[in-house]
C-alpha cells in the first residue's frame, strides 16, 4: 500500500479550476517533484495535501489514514514555504522546537531534538540567533530543520529554493537531497524549475491545467515525454504534426513514419538526435543554417527546413572537425538524425 | 544668519497661516469680551453702532469662570475694552485682581440699589436672574403629589429621589443653589440640610445641561425637580415644540429658596478707548439694550424702566425675597463651603 | 545652496512647536510657579502631601488602564474580522466606527442617557417586557458608564490600527504553525498575538493617553463622584483659580506621558520591522463559523457604537410636531434676530474651513516631524506626542498670556483655531506616517540619486508614491480632530465664526424643547458632514488608482 495516495482530487476557486481530478501516489521514502508552469495547480495540490485548502472532491490518505476531515494541525505533515515563514519573534532554536512544543513534548526531549536538527542542517551554535541575523541559505536550512523536527509522515516543499540566486540554489539542492535521503522522509516537492526537479526527485510529475500529465523518473520524462505539453515545457521544441503531409520536414521523414505506421499525432525530434556524420540507420535531413554558436560543452545550431525552424545541440567533442568550423546563415547543411531518439506523441 | 532664517521662517509660516484665516481686517472697533451664554439681537447692535459710530465686536471666551480668568491673565494687555457677564459669585475675584476701572454711569440712577454690589462702580449691574428649583407640573399631577413649595419639601421622605442639583464645584447654578441654602439655613445649618438631602437620594450632576436635559423628567430623566432658573418656564413656552398656553414647568419662589445671580459689566483697565467704552456701558444699561436682554439671555434687566416682554410677564415669576450672600463672603468661604459640601454629599 | 534647501525643513516643525506649544506652555508655567520671578514650589509639594491628589492620580491611572484593556479586548475580534473577511458595507462600517470620535461629550452623554438611562429606551422596554419595578440597567454616574464611554470613543482607534497591521502579517506564518501541529488557539497565542504586539502597543498607548487625560467623559458621565487629573486641573484653573496647583498637575501629567512615550518609542525601535510580500487576502464569508464571527462582531459594534448614534438621530426628530424635521427647519430660522445666529450652512462651512486648514498644516508639519524622527533621533518622537497629553485649559491660558504681542498677537485670531487643531492632529500624522517611512529602503533613494535624480525628484518618485496612502489616513484623523474640536480650542476666541460644535454648545446651554432639539439636529448634521468628509478623503486616493477599499496602512 502506498504511503500517500491522492485520488481524483479537485479544487476550484470560483469559476477557476485549479486542480482537476488529479491522482498521485508516493511510496515510503520517495521524493516526488510536482513540476509545471505557474498556475498549473501544483501549489494548490500541495496545499490540499497540507489541508490548507479543502478539496471539492476526491480523497487523500497518508500512511493509511484518510485525511478528508483531518485539520492541518493534526495531519502529521511538515511543510517548507517559499518565504520560509520563519517566526520573526523567535530564535532559531525556538523556531525548530515549535512543533514539538505544540505537541507538549517534554522539555529535555525538545532540547535534544533541536540539537540533532541543528546538527543535521549544519547550523551548530546558531540556536540563539534571531532570524533576521541569518543569511538566506541559513534561513532555508532552519525552515527545513523546523519542518523535520516533528518527524512528519510527509514533507511538503513549496519552491523552497525559489527565492535564492541560481548559484546558491545549485549548492543547496544537493545538500537538501542528501539531508532528505539521510532522514528517509517521504517528500512532495513543488517547483517550476526542471533542473531542480530532475536533481532532487525520484520521480517527477509534470502538471498541466490542474491535472498530472505524466509521472515518471527524470530520465524517462526527458527522453520519453508523453505529450506535446510535456515536451514543450521541458524545452523540447522540435515537434511536428504528422498529419501535415505537405510539410517539408514530414516529407523528408515519410519513409520512417510509414515504417512506424503512423499517420496522425506528432513527432518529437530531440535536440540531441542530430549528427553531422552519416552512419548506419540515420535519417538524412536537408536544412539551411540559420545560426550557430559554440557554447563550451555543446554547440547550438538552429536551422530551417521548409517553413519549420529546428534547434539542435551538437557535441563538439564527438563530431569530427566541428571545433573551429564556422557555419554561415544561408548555407545548406545535411544533418543525420538518429530515429531511435524520436518520440511519437499522441496529441 | 540663523536668526534671519528663523525670522524668515516665522514670517513665511505666519503668512501661510494668515492666508488660511479668511482675510480678517481690523477696523477701529470696540471689543466686548463676554461668556458663551451672551446673546443679543442684531437690531440692538445696529442701534449702538448707529448711535455712536463705533463698531462692536463681541468676543465670547468660554463660560463665566473661564472668561473671567482669561481677563485676569491678560490684564496687562486686555483682550477687549468692555467685559460683560462677571456675576456676583465671581465679583470679588474680578475686583481683587484689579481688572476693571470705575465708571459712574448716568444709567445707574435707574438701577435698584440691591443690585449694586460694588460701591466704587467698577462693576455695574446689567441683569439678574434667579436660580430656583423648577418642577415638572405634569409629573406631580400624574403622581398625585403636591408640587414642592420650598427647600424643606426636598428633605421630606415623600420627595425622596425626586431632585437633581448641579455640583457647586463645577456649575454656576449649582454654586448659586448652595449659596441659597447657606443663606436659608445659616453657615452652621446648611450642611445638615444637605446631609438630609443626600439621605433623601438627591442626584448631583456636574453641569446644568446634564441635570436639565438628562436627569429632569421633562426630557426623559427620572427627576421631576431640578435646579434651574426662574426664567426657564417662560423659555419652555417660547421654545416649545408646539404652541403652549401654559408652561410645562414652574419655579419654586418661596422666601430664600432662590439665589439671585447678578451679572455685571465693566470697563477693562488698560483699554485704549475708555470714552467709547463708557458709551458702550451706558448703552448696555440703557433701555434699548435692557429690553432686548430677556428674550435673548433669559434673565431680567437691571434697569427698572425697561419693560418686560409678554411671555416673561405671563410665565415668569420673580421671587420677592431671594437669598443673598455678599460677594466678599462668597470669595472668603466659597472653597471651604464647597469642600464641606463635597464631604457631606459626595463623601 | 540650491541643493541643500531641504536642510531648512526641520526648522518648520521646530518653530511651530516652539511658538505654539513650548512658548505658551512655558509662559503659563512660569507665571504659575514664579509669579514674581522667584520660584515657589509650595503647590508641587502640596500634590505629594495631600492624599486627595494622590487618590485622584491613582483613579486617573487605573481607570485609564482598565479602559485601555477593555477597548483592546472588545475591538480585537473586530480587527480580526476587518482584516480577514470581505463583506458588504465594510467601508461604511469602518466610517461609522470613527464617528464617535467627532461628537462632543455632552451630546454623547445625552445619547447614552436616551439609550440606557433610568428612563432610556432599553430600560423602559425591558421593564415593559419583563414587568420589572426597577430599571434593570442602572449605571448612571458609575465607573461602568465612564468605561463604556471610553470604549465608545476609542474603539475605532484600536480597530483601524490593529486591523491594518493584521492584514499585513504574512499569512504563511500562521499556516506554517498549522503544519507544525498548532491548534487554532495555539496559533493565536504563539504566533498571531506576538506578531500583533507592535500594533496592540501603539493602539494601547494612544488609548491610554486619551483616557488618562479624559475630561468630558469623566466630568459629564461620571458625575461629581469621579475626577481625573485633567478634571482636577480644570477645576483648579477655572473654578478655584489656583494656577500653581493647576500648573503643577499639568506638568505632572505631561511628564508622566512623556516617560510613557519614551519607553514606548524605545521598545518600538527594537522590534524589527518585518515586511512580507504575502499579505493576507480578505476572504468572503462562507462557512457557518465565518458567519458567527462576522455577525457576532458586527452585533457588538452595533450595540456599542451605532445604537447610541442612532438614539441621537431618533431624538433629533420631532415626534410631536406635524413636521418631523422641525428642529432641522428651526436651524435655518433666526427667530429672535440674534447677533449670534449662524445658518447651519455657514457653521458647516466654518467647520470645514478650519478642518481644511488644520489638515494642511498638520500634514506638512507632521510629515517633516516624521522625517526628523526617522533620520535623527527617536527622542524627538515622545516630544512631538506631548500636545496630546497637555491639559487644554493650561495650554489655552498659555495662549492668552504668551501670544499677546505683535507679530504674534493671535489671541483673537482665526488662525489660532486651525493651529490648535493641527497641534493635536500632528501626533496622529506622525504615528501614521512613521511605519511607512521606516519601510522605505534607503538603498532605493541612493540608487535613484546615482541615476541622476535631484532630491526633489527622488522625493516625488520614491517617497511620495509610498506615502500618499498613509497621508490620506493621517488626513482622516486630522479632519476628525478638527471637526470634533479637540483640545485647547475651547479656550480660543472665535469672533462671529461659530463652528458646528460651538453651535451645539450654544443650544444646549439654554432651556426649551426646541433648543434641545436643535442641538441634536446639529449633532446629527455634524455626523453626516463627517461621514461625507471621510468618504471624500478616502476617495481622493491622490491619484493612486491601484488600491482596493482599505487605505489605512498606518500602524501608529
Amino acid at each position: 500500500m502506498s504511503h500517500l495516495e491522492i485520488q481524483s482530487v479537485s479544487k476550484s476557486f470560483g469559476s477557476t479550476v485549479a486542480v482537476d481530478t488529479a491522482s498521485l501516489t508516493l511510496q515510503q521514502g520517495e521524493i516526488v517533484c510536482l513540476l509545471g508552469p505557474s498556475g498549473c495547480g501544483k501549489t494548490t495540490l500541495l496545499r490540499l495535501v497540507a489541508g490548507l485548502e479543502a478539496a471539492d472532491g476526491g480523497s487523500i490518505s497518508l500512511a493509511g489514514r484518510n485525511l478528508v476531515d483531518v485539520p492541518t494541525y493534526q495531519r502529521g505533515i511538515g511543510m517548507m514555504f517559499q518565504s520560509y515563514a520563519l517566526f520573526p519573534h523567535m530564535t532559531v532554536a525556538e523556531n525548530i522546537g515549535y512543533g514539538l512544543r505544540m505537541a507538549h513534548e517534554p522539555q529535555e526531549l525538545i532540547g535534544q531534538r533541536i540539537g540533532e536538527m541543528l546538527d543535521l542542517v549544519d547550523l551548530n551554535g546558531l540556536g540563539d540567533r534571531q532570524i533576521d541575523q541569518l543569511s538566506g541559505g541559513q534561513q532555508q536550512r532552519v525552515a527545513l530543520a523546523r519542518s523535520l523536527a516533528t518527524r512528519p509522515d510527509i514533507l511538503l516543499l513549496d519552491e523552497p529554493l525559489g527565492s535564492l540566486d541560481r548559484l546558491l540554489r545549485e549548492r543547496l539542492l544537493d545538500q537538501l537531497k542528501v539531508i532528505l535521503k539521510k532522514v528517509g522522509v517521504t517528500a512532495l516537492y513543488v517547483t517550476h524549475d526542471q533542473s531542480e526537479a530532475f536533481g532532487i526527485g525520484d520521480r517527477v510529475a509534470v502538471m498541466n491545467r490542474g491535472s498530472i500529465e505524466q509521472i515518471a523518473p527524470p530520465h524517462e520524462i526527458f527522453t520519453r515525454p508523453k505529450s506535446r505539453f510535456v515536451a514543450n515545457f521541458l524545452g523540447l521544441s522540435n515537434v511536428f504534426d504528422v498529419s501535415h503531409p505537405h510539410s517539408t520536414i514530414i516529407q523528408q521523414l515519410e519513409p520512417w513514419l510509414n515504417d512506424q505506421g503512423r499517420n496522425e499525432g506528432a513527432v518529437l525530434i530531440p535536440p540531441y538526435a542530430a549528427s553531422l556524420t552519416q552512419r548506419e540507420g540515420l535519417l538524412l535531413l536537408k536544412t539551411i543554417v540559420q545560426g550557430y554558436s559554440f557554447r563550451g560543452r555543446f554547440a547550438l545550431l538552429s536551422c530551417q527546413v521548409g517553413e519549420h525552424e529546428l534547434a539542435f545541440s551538437l557535441d563538439p567533442y564527438l563530431e569530427e572537425g566541428l571545433i573551429g568550423r564556422d557555419f554561415k546563415p544561408g548555407d545548406e547543411l545535411e544533418l543525420w538524425l538518429n530515429p531511435q531518439h524520436f518520440v511519437l506523441l499522441s496529441h | 544668519m540663523k536668526k534671519l532664517i528663523v525670522l524668515i521662517g516665522t514670517t513665511l509660516l505666519i503668512a501661510a497661516l494668515t492666508a488660511c484665516g479668511s482675510g480678517e481686517v481690523q477696523p477701529v472697533t470696540l471689543k466686548l469680551v463676554t461668556h458663551d451664554s451672551f446673546n443679543i439681537s442684531e437690531e440692538t447692535v445696529a442701534a449702538f453702532q448707529e448711535q455712536t459710530g463705533h463698531t462692536l465686536e463681541i468676543v465670547p471666551l468660554g463660560d463665566a469662570g473661564e472668561m473671567l480668568n482669561q481677563n485676569i491673565l491678560s490684564k496687562n494687555n486686555p483682550l477687549g475694552d468692555v467685559v460683560f457677564g462677571i456675576d456676583n459669585s465671581f465679583l470679588s475675584r474680578a475686583l481683587e485682581n484689579d481688572i476693571l476701572v470705575a465708571y459712574d454711569s448716568p444709567e445707574l440712577a435707574n438701577i435698584d440699589s440691591s443690585l449694586k454690589l460694588d460701591a466704587e462702580n467698577r462693576a455695574l449691574p446689567v441683569d439678574y436672574g434667579d436660580v430656583c428649583l423648577n418642577y415638572d407640573k405634569a409629573w406631580f399631577a400624574d403622581n398625585g403629589l403636591a408640587a414642592p413649595s420650598g427647600l424643606d419639601d426636598l428633605i421630606d421622605p415623600a420627595y425622596a429621589g425626586l431632585t437633581v442639583v448641579e455640583n457647586p464645584a463645577t456649575s454656576s447654578p449649582g454654586l448659586a443653589f448652595l449659596l441659597a441654602t447657606v443663606d436659608a439655613y445659616g453657615e452652621d445649618g446648611f450642611l445638615d440640610y444637605w446631609d438630609q438631602l443626600a439621605a433623601n437620594d438627591v442626584l448631583v450632576e456636574n453641569g446644568w445641561s446634564e441635570a436639565y436635559y438628562e436627569a429632569f423628567s421633562l426630557y426623559g430623566g427620572d427627576r421631576p425637580i431640578v435646579v434651574s432658573y426662574a426664567s426657564s418656564p417662560p423659555a419652555e413656552v417660547i421654545f416649545a415644540e408646539t404652541e403652549l398656553t401654559e408652561a410645562p414647568t414652574a419655579s419654586v419662589i418661596s422666601s430664600k429658596s432662590c439665589f439671585r445671580q447678578i451679572e455685571f459689566v465693566g470697563i477693562l483697565s488698560g483699554t485704549e478707548h475708555e470714552a467709547a467704552a463708557q458709551q458702550l456701558v451706558d448703552f448696555m444699561l440703557g433701555k434699548t439694550f435692557q429690553e432686548d436682554i430677556p428674550m435673548n439671555m433669559f434673565v431680567f434687566p437691571s434697569n427698572s424702566t425697561a419693560e418686560l416682554p409678554e411671555p416673561f410677564v405671563a410665565y415668569a415669576e420673580i421671587p420677592d425675597s431671594p437669598a443673598t450672600v455678599s460677594p466678599s463672603d462668597i470669595a472668603a468661604n466659597r472653597e471651604a463651603w464647597i469642600a464641606a459640601w463635597n464631604e457631606t454629599v459626595l463623601r | 545652496m540650491k541643493k541643500n534647501y531641504t536642510r531648512f525643513f526641520p526648522l518648520i516643525p521646530l518653530i511651530f512647536f516652539g511658538l505654539f506649544y513650548f512658548y505658551p506652555l512655558g509662559s503659563i508655567l512660569k507665571l504659575s510657579f514664579a509669579p514674581e520671578g522667584k520660584l515657589q514650589l509650595d503647590a508641587a509639594s502640596k500634590l505629594i502631601t495631600d492624599s486627595y491628589y494622590l487618590r485622584t492620580l491613582w483613579f486617573t491611572f487605573w481607570q485609564a488602564v482598565v479602559s485601555t484593556i477593555l477597548t483592546l479586548l472588545l475591538a480585537l475580534p473586530a480587527a480580526y474580522v476587518f482584516a480577514t473577511y470581505d463583506f458588504r458595507y465594510k467601508q461604511t462600517l469602518r466610517t461609522i466606527s470613527t464617528l464617535p470620535f467627532v461628537l462632543p461629550t455632552v451630546v454623547v452623554a445625552n445619547a447614552f442617557s436616551a439609550l440606557i438611562g433610568p428612563r432610556g429606551l432599553v430600560n423602559t422596554t425591558a421593564q415593559q417586557l419583563f414587568n420589572l419595578e426597577e430599571p434593570p440597567i442602572d449605571i448612571d454616574q458609575t465607573i461602568w458608564l465612564i468605561l463604556l464611554a471610553h470604549v465608545f470613543y476609542n474603539y475605532s482607534v484600536v480597530l483601524r490600527i490593529v486591523s491594518a497591521y493584521w492584514q499585513r502579517i504574512n499569512a504563511e506564518l500562521t499556516q506554517a504553525a498549522e503544519t507544525l501541529g498548532a491548534s487554532p488557539q495555539q496559533r493565536f497565542w504563539t504566533i498571531t498575538l506576538p506578531l500583533l504586539r507592535p500594533a496592540l502597543m501603539a493602539a494601547g498607548v494612544l488609548v491610554f493617553i486619551f483616557t488618562f487625560t479624559s475630561f468630558g467623559v469623566v466630568l459629564l458621565l461620571g458625575g461629581p463622584g469621579f475626577a481625573t487629573l485633567e478634571v482636577e486641573i480644570y477645576r483648579q484653573a477655572v473654578n478655584i483659580f489656583d494656577l500653581p496647583v493647576a500648573a503643577a498637575l499639568s506638568l505632572f501629567q505631561i511628564l508622566f506621558t512623556f516617560i510613557l512615550m519614551a519607553v514606548y518609542t524605545r521598545t518600538q525601535a527594537r522590534i524589527a520591522t518585518q515586511s512580507s510580500s504575502t499579505h493576507m487576502v480578505a476572504k468572503p464569508v462562507t462557512t457557518w463559523w465565518d458567519k458567527v464571527i462576522v455577525w457576532g462582531n458586527l452585533g457588538v459594534m452595533f450595540t456599542l457604537l451605532a445604537a447610541p448614534l442612532l438614539a441621537l438621530v431618533l431624538r433629533s426628530i420631532s415626534w410631536v410636531d406635524s413636521n418631523p424635521f422641525l428642529y432641522y427647519a428651526k436651524l435655518f430660522d433666526n427667530e429672535r434676530g440674534s447677533v449670534f445666529y449662524v445658518p447651519p450652512i455657514e457653521a458647516v462651512g466654518n467647520s470645514l474651513l478650519y478642518a481644511g486648514c488644520a489638515i494642511v498644516i498638520a500634514l506638512i508639519i507632521g510629515l517633516i516631524c516624521a522625517y526628523l524622527v526617522v533620520d535623527k533621533n527617536n527622542w524627538l518622537d515622545p516630544i512631538f506626542m506631548l500636545p496630546l497629553a497637555t491639559s487644554a485649559v493650561t495650554l489655552g491660558f498659555g495662549y492668552i498670556i504668551a501670544l499677546d504681542e505683535p507679530p504674534l498677537n493671535l489671541r483673537n485670531s482665526f488662525i489660532l483655531i486651525p493651529l490648535a487643531h493641527a497641534l493635536v492632529a500632528i501626533p496622529f500624522v506622525i504615528r501614521t506616517v512613521l511605519p511607512a517611512l521606516r519601510g522605505i529602503n534607503p538603498a532605493v533613494r541612493e540608487a535613484a540619486s546615482t541615476l541622476g535624480a535631484d532630491p526633489t525628484r527622488i522625493w516625488l518618485t520614491i517617497d511620495w508614491p509610498l506615502l500618499r496612502r498613509v497621508l490620506l489616513v493621517a488626513a482622516v484623523f486630522a479632519f476628525t480632530i478638527s471637526m470634533g474640536e479637540f483640545g485647547a480650542t475651547i479656550f480660543v476666541a472665535r469672533p462671529d465664526s461659530p463652528t458646528m460644535p460651538t453651535a451645539i454648545f450654544r443650544f444646549l446651554g439654554r432651556p426649551g424643547q426646541v433648543n434641545f432639539g436643535q442641538a441634536l439636529a446639529m449633532s446629527t448634521l455634524l455626523m453626516f458632514v463627517c461621514s461625507a468628509g471621510f468618504v471624500l478623503i478616502e476617495r481622493l486616493r491622490l491619484g493612486d488608482k491601484s488600491v482596493d477599499g482599505s487605505i489605512d496602512q498606518g500602524e501608529f
